[in-house]
Formats: structure tokens, sequence, C-alpha cells
């Protein structure tokens, strides 16, 4: 059986702030079709490594070492190169170099949605706007059929295009959240602790979704989560994160 | 709707507030604006302007006139010219200073908001602003009365005038700072909002997520701004001797004419009414934007 | 930061200027020409005028005419910033209302208008204390919505309902938990800007006056205002009269005012 396609490659990551390590020696690969869980307890660096593989780093001094890489994108071109240590015009020099990347091969699904969509703007327009950033083009006739295909892959009706996330309720915003972040047709999907507020029965219902559409879309899956259950239950691959000192590896 | 509904009311009040605070004060209405022993023809003022006929019919008598453009006369400014001649030439100097020194204010309040203006700067604004208009004012009369003399009109003196008048309505009494300050308030508490960090991660702009946002707060503060400004005038304009709106203001209380003063202060509150219905036109569209949605169908199947 | 410094300048300044107004005489003295235009450096502090007589009176002339209206606006600000920020605490949506729609008015007309429109209404013989208090009251909405987001900010109602649970008494909630441990901040501002802006309104009008060679709204003819040493500075300025020691004065006073706000602002801010 051939390997699925790598499409993240995140390698010996290493981020500090001031002086403390925040994540040290963590490696995340990420394979079209598969769902790569990154875990681990409070403090870990879970989400500083997320933010990493979107070439986020937010934090001075920052980068100390690491590789990333996007080889659906640019092959064997290491992000990385020429950060660590070159303070805050570099860290910045790579968010706005990964900035094309992000919301069209990279695409990001975060933890309670209510809060994180824009509560200025309608979910229809939302959507529209994720759909312009598709690598292809969708023809403006095209457009409502796909916006009513997406909603209802994730389970919502399509008056919830003409509302605002105000009007939702925690478990709507999450699967338009999700609606949001399958729009652009990315590559690679990260979930940020997609079950946070969430009812356990919702939670397992938002979490199957994610999975499933994410592998029918043929994305690649990053799933950030401290549940164990979660972890056990759908990852492919594991990546356990401990505070930096211990040891970190893929399952 | 209270915005809105101040905006239509405005013009309409001012005057009817004015008229029942004069018919408040104790004594004749006539007398109180043309007193017997200075004035002469108090009688005829009456009949004129139907002062003898009670609040509600002097009102109602000048707001229909004024609506057709006549405010009647100066009484004692310059007795006889007709009021809406007086306006005329200020009206024009006034929009015009006020245009002026909105610019700075508007251009540090993008400044702001965009980030171009540094942080540093808003210390200095600050100290700035803290000196009083008047200060201001008296200093640059005192330039133009040095280059030009005190009483000089001629073109470039005017000029002059109106670009230190707009200096210090912009500068002056904390109208800039408070702009720069309050835009980049505004922006700096909306870029801490979750949406905007998350925005970011979708390699989404900052402005375009948060501008729709801000845009109702943001025209609120330029109301306040302009507000401001036009409650500087009268100050810049008597000491720098601009014939505006706020130096005819300034006139007519001095000399008690009310003539002068209802037409005036109804002028300004037609600019607060313009104000008030901006602002609320802008909440209207940004209310608009906000419900904006693309059409949802299904597709149709072959 | 240390609450002590800046209260302690702050107090200084004010003494300062109620020293002077305490001490104003009834009447400036009688001219002496021959004591014209003296620097600050001679028999007199600051200095004296065209006519002989002592600028230090007209600082403390000035200042009487100024302390008291400033002062009762300062007052009336602050009590009403404390209103709006206690009704919001309330948690009535009726009254938040009725707050609102009061400051939308007020606040919609320019200021200077209205302080004009009553100055003409009372006459030259009305005195700065009911301008004053006009400008306060319009100068209100800001301060009660200042107010207003602070109680809102420690969260209006519940937070009564909390400490009501924890058995302490209304007027303890009241006028301990929120009006001086988080009203105190903006109420102290509030009411210092609004001294502050009394204090310039009233320099304004009397500039104004001067200028137009007419009785002043703010004070009788028999006392002078700061604006008279201003137009003695700006006299030296504009027709190069010996008169720039006025300027420094009016300047200084003017600093003093602006820096008896700030710096009470800043001893209010101060834990």
């Amino acid at each position: 059986m051939s390997t699925p396609e790598l499409l993240l490659s995140l390698e010996g990551l290493a981020i500090r702030h001031v002086d403390r390590l925040l994540v040290d020696d963590v490696t995340v690969q990420v394979r079209a079709g598969r769902v790569t869980a990154v875990c681990g307890p409070s403090g870990a660096g879970k989400s500083v490594s997320a933010r990493a593989c979107m070439g986020v780093i937010d934090v001075l001094p920052g980068l100390v070492r690491g590789r990333l890489r996007y080889p659906g994108h640019s092959g064997d071109r290491d992000w990385f190169e020429g950060v660590a240590g070159g303070g805050r015009a570099r860290h910045t020099a790579l968010f706005e170099g990964t900035r094309a990347l992000r919301g069209g091969y990279l695409s990001y699904s975060p933890q309670a949605a209510s809060s994180a969509l824009n509560p200025g703007r309608t979910i229809g327009r939302q959507l529209e706007l994720a759909i312009a950033r598709r690598a292809v083009p969708v023809p403006a006739a095209e457009q409502p059929a796909l916006m009513h295909a997406l909603l209802h892959e994730v389970g919502l009706a399509p008056w919830v295009a003409g509302s605002v996330p105000g009007e939702l309720s925690g478990g709507m915003c999450q699967r338009a959240a999700l609606a949001i972040a399958i729009a652009p047709a990315p590559k690679v999907l990260l979930a940020d602790e997609p079950e946070t507020g969430l009812d356990p029965v919702l939670r397992r219902q938002i979490v199957e979704l994610l999975v499933t559409v994410g592998k029918a879309h043929g994305c690649g899956i990053l799933l950030i989560s401290h549940h164990e259950d979660t972890v056990s239950r759908i990852a492919d691959d594991v990546v356990r994160l401990r505070p930096p000192g211990s040891a970190a590896g893929a399952a | 709707m209270v915005r809105l509904f101040a905006a239509l009311l405005l013009p309409a009040a001012v005057p009817a507030i004015l008229t029942a605070l004069i018919w408040a004060l104790p004594g004749d209405p006539a007398e109180i604006i043309c007193p017997r022993a200075s004035c002469e023809a108090t009688d005829a003022l009456a009949a004129r302007w139907h002062l003898d006929e009670g609040p509600w019919g002097f009102y109602t008598h000048w707001g229909r006139a004024a609506l057709a453009g006549d405010f009647g006369m100066s009484w004692r400014v310059l007795q006889g010219v007709p009021v809406s001649e007086m306006l005329a030439g200020a009206v024009p100097m006034t929009l015009v200073l006020l245009a002026a020194a909105l610019l700075p204010v508007l251009a540090g309040a993008v400044g702001a908001g965009s980030g171009f203006l540094p942080r540093r700067a808003d210390g200095s604004l600050h100290v700035a602003g803290l000196v009083p208009a008047v200060i201001f004012s008296l200093f640059f009369a005192a330039v133009i009365a040095l280059r030009f003399g005190g009483n000089s009109f001629g073109e470039e003196a005017t000029l002059w005038r109106l670009v230190f008048g707009a200096i210090v309505l912009s500068v002056a009494d904390g109208a800039l700072a408070g702009a720069v300050g309050g835009v980049r308030a505004l922006f700096r508490t909306e870029r801490k909002q979750r949406y905007v960090q998350i925005a970011a991660l979708r390699g989404e702009g900052m402005l375009e997520n948060v501008l729709p946002n801000v845009a109702a707060a943001l025209a609120g503060q330029l109301r306040a701004r302009v507000l401001h400004l036009v409650s500087g005038l009268v100050v810049v304009e008597v000491v720098l001797k601009i014939d505006g709106l706020g130096d005819l203001l300034w006139s007519g209380t001095l000399k008690q004419d009310f003539g002068v003063v209802l037409a005036a202060a109804t002028g300004f509150a037609a600019v607060s009414a313009a104000l008030l219905l901006a602002q609320a036109m802008l909440e209207i569209a940004v209310a608009l934007h906000i419900r904006r949605a693309p059409r949802v169908a299904a597709a149709v199947s072959a | 930061m240390n609450r002590r410094t800046p209260a302690m300048l702050a107090a200084a300044c004010v003494l300062a200027l109620a020293a002077l107004a305490a001490f104003a005489p009834e009447r400036l003295p009688e001219t002496l020409p021959d004591r014209a235009n003296l620097g600050p450096l001679g028999s007199f502090p600051f200095g004296t005028d065209d006519r002989g007589r002592p600028l230090l009176a007209y600082a403390q002339q000035g200042a009487r005419v100024v302390l008291f209206p400033a002062a009762a606006s300062a007052v009336l600000v602050g009590v009403l910033a404390v209103c709006g920020g206690l009704l919001r605490c309330v948690g009535d949506e009726r009254v938040d209302g009725v707050v609102q729609a009061f400051g939308e008015v007020l606040g919609a007309l320019p200021r200077m208008v209205v302080i004009l429109v009553a100055a003409l209404l009372m006459g030259s013989g009305g005195g700065l204390l009911p301008l004053g208090l006009l400008w306060a009251l319009l100068s209100a909405p800001g301060a009660m919505d200042e107010a207003a987001s602070v109680a809102e900010r420690l969260g209006g109602a519940r937070f009564v309902e909390a400490l009501r649970a924890h058995g302490f008494s209304w007027s303890r909630i009241f006028l301990y938990h929120i009006v001086a441990l988080n009203l105190r901040p903006v109420v102290v501002r509030q009411a210092a800007e609004t001294a502050m802006q009394v204090t310039f309104l009233e320099l304004s009008l009397s500039y104004l006056a001067l200028a137009s060679e007419q009785p002043s709204f703010t004070h009788p003819d028999s006392m002078r205002s700061w604006a008279d040493i201003l137009q003695l500075g700006y006299l030296s300025l504009a027709l190069g009269k010996p008169t720039g020691h006025a300027l420094v004065l009016g300047l200084v006073l003017v600093a003093l005012v602006t820096a008896s706000a700030m710096l009470l602002t800043r001893a209010a801010r101060a834990r």
C-alpha cells in the first residue's frame, strides 16, 4: 500500500519565550487522509506547536530550532530557515511569508467558535470569503450550490447562512466554523480542541463530523486535543507532548 | 432611533426652547429684546415679530419665515440688515474653517487606526491639547498683527487667519489628541478580540475584519470631534477676527441681538442635526452591511 | 504608582490658587504711573501693568472669580458621574434607556453655543457660577457614560447581588465597594477636567469680551480676570509693549490649573 502524501512536516521544533522553553524537540507529520493528533496536558505546548505549523510564532526570542516544510505546496523548502535568532523582524517575515498558505493550503478550525467567528459578518458571507481563497476559483453561478452543500455536510440548514454568529448556539457555531475551514478546499485542516465548551454528546458528534468531512475532502487533519478517549478513537498518528525537558514522539 | 429622532427634532427644538426661555424671563419679551430705555422701535418690533401673540405665535411665525429663508432683521449687531444676509456671509467661512480643521483630525484618526501614527506621538498631542484655544489663538493673532497689522483683511491675511484658525481648532482643547487617542483605543480593544486573532490564522487582514465592527463607534467618535471643533469656533473666530458663524453668535450675544442669536443657534443646531443624521445613516448602512449574505441554493439535478 | 507625591503636588497647586483667591483685594489698587510696566524682579512679585497696578492683584482677583464656580462645577459632574455608575448597577433597562436618551440630547449640541445662549439670557450680571454649572451639566453625559462602563465591567447588578449575598449593606456596597474603590478614578478625573474647563471657559469669555471692549459675562467690572493678564501679554507680542512679564504670569497660572487637574487625576488613579 502506498504511503499517503506528506502534506506538513514539522521537525525538532523548539520555541523559547523570554527565558523558558515552551516546546522542545516536537516533531509532527500530517499526511493526506490521515488524522494526526497532538495531545498532552495543559502547558505542554500544543497550541504553540499548532500555531508554529501555520508559520505563526508570536513570542520572543521565539524559534530556537526546527524545520517546517509543506511538501504538497513548496516541496523541500524549509520555511523556518533564517528565522531562529532573527528577532521580531524575522518572525514577522515568517508570518507574512506564510500568509498566503493560511486559509488556503492550511485551514484552521478554532475551538469555542462562538467567539472565534467574526460577529459582524453572516455565516454565509464568511463562507463566501473562504470559498474565494480556493486555489481554483469557483464560478459565481456555482457558489450558491457549493455553499448549500458545505452547510448540509456539517449538518446546518441553509437559513444559517443569513445569521450572524451571535444568533447561533455553540454547537451550530462549531459546525459553521468547520464549514468555513473546509470551504477553501485545504490540504491540511488544523482543528484546535474542537470539543471545548461542548457537552459530551455534541463533543463526539463534532469530532466525528470533523474527521468524516475532512477525509471526504482528502485533507490531512491535525487535531489538537487533551481528551485521551477522542484521540484513541479517531487518531491514526499521535504525538504526545510533555512540558519541555521530557521526550515527545509519535505513537 | 433616538438619534434619528433627535436629528429631526433639533433644528425645531432649539428655537422653541429659546422662545420659551425668552418668555420665561420676567417682563415683556419685546422690552427684553429691545428695552425702551435704549431702543426706540420696541412697539414696531413687537408688531413685526408677533411678540404680542405669545410664545406660540412668535415661534410659528418665526419658524415659517425661517423655512422660507427669512430670519428677520438684526436688531443690534447691524441694525436693519437682514440676518439671512449676515448668515450667508458667515456660514461659508465657518464651513471652510471647519473643513480645514477636520483634515488633521481625520488624518490623525486614520493614522492611529492603521498604526501609521506611532504611539509616541500621542504624548506630544496630549500636551498640546492641554493648551486652551484662547491662548493658541492669541499667539497666532499676535503673529498676524505683526505680519500684516491687526486689522488687515487682505487675501493673504485672511488666508493666514484661516490656516492658523484651523491649526488652533484641531490641536487646542484636545480635539486632535482626543481623536487619535479615541480611535487608537477603539482599534486596540477590537484587535484583542479573539475573532481578529483567529482571522489572522485564516490568512485574513485585520482591518477588513475589524472595520465593520467598529464603524458605528468610529462614527460616534467622529461626530463628537466635529462637535468639539464647532464648539471651539466662537473663540477662534473672534480672536483671529474671522467673520464666521461663531463670531456672529458672539456679536449677537454680546449686543443682546436675539434675532441674530436665534438664527445662529438654529444654524448650529442644524449642523448638529446633520451630524446626528449622518451617524444614524452610517449605523443603518453598517447594520445592512453586516446582514449581507450570499444566496444559498441546492444544486438543480439534471 | 505612589499616590502620595501627585496628591501632595496637586494639593499644593490647589492651595496656591486658593491662597491667591482668599487674599484677593476687593478693588485694584490705585494707579501709579511712575511704576508702570515694572518687571517681576522689582518690588512687585509679578510686576505691574501699564498703569502701575500690581499684576498680583489681577492674579488674585482672577483666582477669586474662577475658584468657587470651578469647584462647584466639579462637584456637580462628580455627583452626576457617581449617579451614572450607580444607576448601571441597579440594572433597570428603562433607567438605562432614559440615561442614554438624556446623554444623546445633551451631547448633541456644541457646548459653547449653549453657554452663549445662556449668557445672553442671563445678561452680563449672571456671573460664572450658572455658566459653570451649565457646562458641568453638558459634560455630564460623558462622565456618566464612563462611570457606567466601569460599573458594567464590575458586573453591574450581579456585582451588587454578590456582595449582598456576602452580607454587606447597601450603603457599604454603593459608597465603598463601587464608588470609593472603583469609580473614584473616573469621578476625580471628570471633576478635575471640568474644573479646568470651567476656568478656561472664564478665560475665553472674558478675553473675548476684552477683545470686543465689552463687559464680561463672568465677573463684575470691579473685578479683573486672568484674561486681563493675557490681554497685556498679547499687547506685548503684537504691539511690542513692555508687558511681556504679564504673558509669562498668564501662562504660569494656566499651567498651574492644568497641573492641578492632571496631578489630581494621577493621584486618584494610583493605588
